[in-house]
């Protein structure tokens, strides 16, 4: 399956993060960018209140696959102005700008919400769920999932049921959709 | 020499180590002293690390259990650990990336399941455990016809890939998470 490039401008997607360790939630990061790449579509992958250089940085690097490391809370670094310029720039950009440049915004793990839900504003974001109950009690706040538009990505069917559950207690507004998890060629 | 190997982060959120020393607890009250398990991973959490080096004192398994403390590609992996078995956590049928990849990259690779609640799902691979129990069994399996079961867990691992790579529809599907609301042919 691949979408037909269109001339002279490139559909672009936003995932977010909190790291680009050796890890689950890091390869799907991975595995997204390269399906996104593959079908003529620029993924940025934007890495939340850590600056630190991570497995993956070289391996994006390689492929041509943009990181940005920035803040976009708590942005006052009076003795690094340069990165408090960056911090503010994409403060702008992902509160006004978000749903011009990008198609569609992934976060990625429900527990990194609360990065990108009063601060990234786009009427497409996917919040992909990549753990089970047996991993720790679901505990997020309602707000997480108050917008209507946004959309929870299961990557197992066991998370359904388990939702299910929590939507007894916890009143869910979003889409919810099933993907499994998926290895490019 | 039956040479287990787990990769995972040593950390409160994959904390299902317990059983696995337990299991080899139970080999040697059978006489079986010739399993080792290697946990492959950063430690995360001391309290759990701690905590697994004094359950495996109390059981009379520390000399069967090492760690590498940090983690490390597969692709950099020793040729002696690459040929011995890797036990992934699963969530009943459901297998992470590490499982994934551990697979794609020609490993022998052990499902277990981790989640008691779905312990009773039917189970049609060799290589799923549901339990503690049947972790056992396999391994005691391999122990007696080993070159048997290697073939048996090839085989499965396989299948498995397969159903994980994506076809068409699961390839347009994605697309329709990335570009929602644009026409994908």
């Amino acid at each position: 399956m691949r979408l037909k490039p269109s001339k002279g401008f490139m559909r672009k997607i936003l995932i977010v993060n909190g790291l680009l360790v050796m890890g689950g939630a890091e390869k799907l990061i991975y595995e997204l960018a390269a399906f996104a790449q593959k079908n003529n579509i620029k993924p940025t992958v934007l890495i939340l209140e850590n600056y630190q250089k991570e497995y993956y940085d070289d391996i994006f690097k390689q492929k041509r696959i943009k990181v940005v490391r920035t803040r976009l809370t708590a942005i006052k670094n009076f003795r690094s102005p340069i990165r408090m310029c960056r911090s503010l720039y994409w403060l702008f950009k992902l509160k006004f700008l978000a749903n011009s440049i990008y198609d569609s915004v992934h976060v990625i793990g429900l527990y990194n919400i609360y990065r990108a839900k009063d601060t990234i504003i786009h009427k497409h974001r996917f919040f992909w769920h990549i753990t089970n109950t047996i991993q720790g009690t679901y505990n997020f706040p309602e707000s997480y999932f108050d917008n209507p538009e946004d959309t929870i990505v299961y990557i197992n069917p066991y998370q359904e049921a388990e939702f299910s559950d929590y939507e007894k207690s916890t009143p869910i507004k979003c889409k919810k959709v099933l993907f499994k998890l998926f290895l490019n060629d | 020499m039956i040479n287990l190997n787990v990769v995972s982060r040593i950390a409160e959120d994959k904390n299902f180590f317990p059983s696995l020393i337990e299991v080899l607890h139970t080999l040697k009250n059978e006489g079986i002293t010739d399993v080792s398990i290697l946990f492959i991973g950063a430690i995360y959490s001391q309290r759990v690390y701690q905590n697994m080096l004094k359950l495996a004192d109390k059981l009379g398994v520390s000399s069967n259990i090492s760690f590498t403390k940090t983690s490390i590609p597969f692709q950099e992996l020793n040729a002696e650990v690459k040929n011995g078995y890797f036990i992934n956590f699963t969530i009943g049928q459901f297998t992470g990336f590490s499982g994934l990849e551990g697979i794609r990259n020609g490993l022998k690779t052990i499902l277990y399941n981790v989640d008691d609640a779905l312990e009773n799902e039917p189970s049609t691979s060799v290589t799923h455990c549901r339990n503690t129990a049947e972790l056992v069994a396999l391994i005691k399996a391999i122990r007696v016809d080993q070159s048997k079961l290697d073939e048996e867990i090839k085989y499965c691992n396989q299948e498995l890939i397969n159903q994980l790579t994506l076809d068409s529809s699961s390839a347009k599907k994605l697309l329709g998470l990335l570009l929602p609301g644009k026409s994908v042919n």
